[in-house]
């Protein structure tokens, strides 16, 4: 049996074509905004897609959890021209070298500083479960800012693909206009020069407020200063005409020194650098700058035949240590001698 | 490196399709064929077509004859795809150099190819013209969804799936056939893979995942109630309703518990036939991510209008149009017009060629991250 049709109803036909174009117009075409935590991640991520990165900065900012942290960071380094890719394929490349490699992405103005430290923070000091990756843009970022610092100390420059500085070529410190000087002076006793006056005014504040300084605060730079007529006793037993003894050195010496902050570029240069030696797929043992700079090597100068004379004495100066935290001018100065790169 | 690793790595991604993981969540459902699409994805009550298990299978009560596709075989991809493929094609590309490379990766950035292939046999049975039909469905689908994200460290986010689908069903008219009542029974195999490789990965030399060895598999069965309920009137006037039973399959993604309704009219004039639909899909908000609640992602409008109809199904021509998601099918996209988004032409059940162009909504709600694609679909049968 059939079922048996009604009779035509225009008005049931135009009832229903108006459902249907009340029911777009009622819903509307598309969402305005996102209406949930992955919404917003997905925002983001399409902002980074579109290499938008102030927009990316503005989408992907307070986003909860590691992953929109790290989006956030990568905003931040995108925004001031700094890009994974690029980095990582260059350092992949035996022929380069990582120092020289980033040495053109030394950040150039306060901004690019201030994205830099914005994006290491929240790596490093805000996401909870670091992977290698994570590590080794920190390890980058750091990098960078401590090569800003030493590039202001150092006057860095890239010559034909090799990283100059003030000390010059062979490296002589004593180029720098910073350089500790040791005078020598004749003594009549021994009929020779003998060190006489050590003076050394001290690298100054910015250089450690750069590095050591946490990345939201300033870091506090202590000034010890030594100004007193020191004797030095020098052991020339190998020289039968003077034997032992004892020369009057002279120090008028200003020693800055900082306790290297917890939030700083140099602690989680060391932190990452030592994260990613683990299992990292690229040598950037070079770029382990608290490695090379917490050494405790105190600087000294030698004036033959007499033995060094060192710049932190045990006196008013503290002597520096490895592995301390702390630096002070005498570790840098012997860094400096022999920066690596 | 590795320029050999990375030009390797490159060449995976275009020849094997090495995608992103997934992590803004597309609404994965099998079995959406070319006709629906091309109507915004409606189907719930205006299925009338070979498709009609995966819809409602009391929708099977607008088929009124026999109806066999042997084999049919439907091909889904994305403009991006498309745009790769024109690529190699061409050879606008040049992976020589190191630089070529990297230019190439900053290119894709942000790109989507999507390809899917469906293919298998249907066969439906009408046993009264009230809508009392049976039918069996044997389909393999494969999926492969690649994306590559972030500009800075890029990273190929790869979603790889494939699915084996049996299912039979039956359609039952109740009276005098106002309402029918159907129900299916399926029975799904579900390998897949999803992964994110990025250029770490590439510089440690790490192996490539693939389906075989890093895939996980999963089977399960699950089963679909639907009604159909049809007014005697001229504007023949359908409301459907179905809900499908959560299918879990172990390792590999479930398929989620899902309710919907649908609304559609039928009008003839002549030798022509215009059918409306509009659908309210997964009403209780189980596809997605977490929060996703969405309604314009949920809805779906479609217009067919069929040019001198062969049968109650099918015409000789038949022009599709709809809204997808949040999307007009004809909506431009950054200058991309899709214009009519189905044409479709049929010689009875023995050949039927359909060509839809749709947007998928691939972001987390509608009008975020839309994605073009291109279905053609053949089918031989009787």
């Amino acid at each position: 049996m059939r079922a048996k049709l009604e009779k035509p109803f225009l008005g049931q036909v135009l009832f229903l074509i108006s459902v249907f174009v009340a029911s777009l117009l009622f819903t509307g075409c598309q969402d305005t905004d996102a209406s949930h935590a992955a919404a917003d991640l997905e925002t983001c991520k399409l902002r980074l897609d579109e290499q938008k990165w102030t927009k990316a900065i503005a989408a992907c900012e307070g986003l909860e959890g590691d992953e929109g942290k790290h989006l956030t960071a990568i905003a931040y380094m995108g925004r001031s021209g700094l890009t994974m890719v690029t980095m990582l394929t260059g350092l992949s490349d035996s022929s380069n070298t990582p120092t020289t490699l980033i040495f053109e992405k030394i950040p150039d103005t306060a901004a690019k500083v201030s994205d830099f430290k914005t994006a290491l923070n929240k790596i490093m000091g805000e996401i909870e479960v670091k992977t290698q990756s994570m590590y080794l843009e920190a390890v980058l970022l750091s990098s960078l800012l401590i090569f800003k610092e030493l590039k202001t100390l150092l006057g860095l420059t890239l010559v034909n693909g090799e990283i100059g500085t003030c000390a010059g070529d062979p490296a002589n410190i004593d180029n720098c206009s910073f350089a500790p000087t040791l005078t020598e002076v004749y003594n009549t006793t021994y009929a020779k020069n003998v060190p006489g006056n050590v003076v050394f005014s001290g690298l100054g504040a910015t250089f450690y407020q750069g590095i050591c300084g946490d990345l939201t605060s300033d870091v506090s730079v202590a000034d010890s200063t030594q100004d007193t007529t020191t004797v030095v006793e020098l052991s020339l037993e190998d020289d039968p005409e003077y034997g032992t003894v004892n020369v009057d050195v002279t120090y008028d010496v200003t020693v800055d020194s900082a306790q290297i902050g917890a939030g700083s570029p140099l602690y989680y240069n060391k932190i990452a650098s030592e994260a990613y030696a683990v299992s990292g797929t690229v040598d950037l043992s070079s770029l382990n700058f608290y490695g090379r700079m917490d050494t405790g090597t105190n600087f000294s100068k030698i004036i033959s035949p007499l033995p060094a004379i060192a710049f932190c004495n045990d006196g008013a100066i503290a002597l520096p240590e490895a592995s301390d935290d702390t630096l002070n001018d005498c570790e840098i100065l012997s860094f400096l001698e022999n920066p690596g790169f | 490196m590795s320029k050999k690793v990375l030009t390797l790595w490159i060449s995976l991604l275009l020849t094997v399709g090495v995608p992103v993981a997934v992590n803004a969540i597309e609404y994965r459902r099998i079995g959406q064929d070319y006709r629906s699409l091309a109507m915004g994805n409606t189907g719930i009550a205006s299925a009338n077509n070979s498709a009609a298990l995966f819809y409602n299978p009391a929708a099977m009560a607008n088929i009124f004859t026999w109806w066999v596709d042997l084999p049919f075989l439907q091909v889904s991809y994305s403009d991006d795809a498309a745009a790769l493929y024109d690529m190699a094609q061409n050879g606008s590309f040049n992976l020589e150099t190191q630089e070529d490379q990297i230019n190439f990766m900053n290119d894709f950035i942000g790109q989507n190819p999507f390809i899917k292939l469906d293919t298998g046999a249907n066969l439906f049975i009408n046993l009264d013209k009230k809508g009392l039909t049976v039918a069996a469905n044997y389909t393999y689908e494969a999926v492969l969804d690649i994306e590559v994200r972030n500009p800075s460290l890029p990273e190929i986010n790869s979603f790889i799936r494939l699915d084996h689908i049996r299912q039979t069903g039956v359609s039952i008219p109740l009276g005098l056939g106002k309402l029918v009542l159907g129900v299916s029974y399926k029975v799904i195999e579900r390998q897949e893979l999803d992964f994110t490789y990025d250029l770490n990965n590439a510089l440690a030399n790490d192996d490539f995942p693939t389906l075989d060895e890093n895939g996980v598999k999963g089977s399960g069965s699950g089963y679909d109630v639907g009604f159909l309920y049809r007014t005697a009137t001229t504007s023949r006037i359908m409301i459907g309703g179905v809900w499908r039973k959560k299918i879990s399959l172990k390792d590999a993604t479930d398929i989620p518990e899902e309710y919907a309704l649908g609304l559609s009219t039928l009008h003839s004039y002549g030798i022509f036939r215009l059918v409306t639909a509009m659908d309210w899909r997964d009403i209780t908000n189980q596809q997605g991510s977490a929060g996703d609640k969405s309604i314009n992602r949920r809805l779906h409008f479609g217009l067919e209008l069929g040019i001198l109809p062969l049968s109650k199904n099918t015409s000789w021509i038949t022009l599709r149009s709809g809204y997808n998601q949040g999307y007009f099918a004809t909506q431009p996209i950054e200058s991309y017009n899709l214009g009519l988004s189905g044409v479709e032409i049929a010689l009875g059940h023995s050949l039927i060629l359909g060509y839809t162009k749709y947007i998928e909504e691939t972001g987390e709600y509608a009008g975020q991250k839309p994605s073009p694609r291109t279905v053609i679909y053949l089918s031989l049968g009787f």
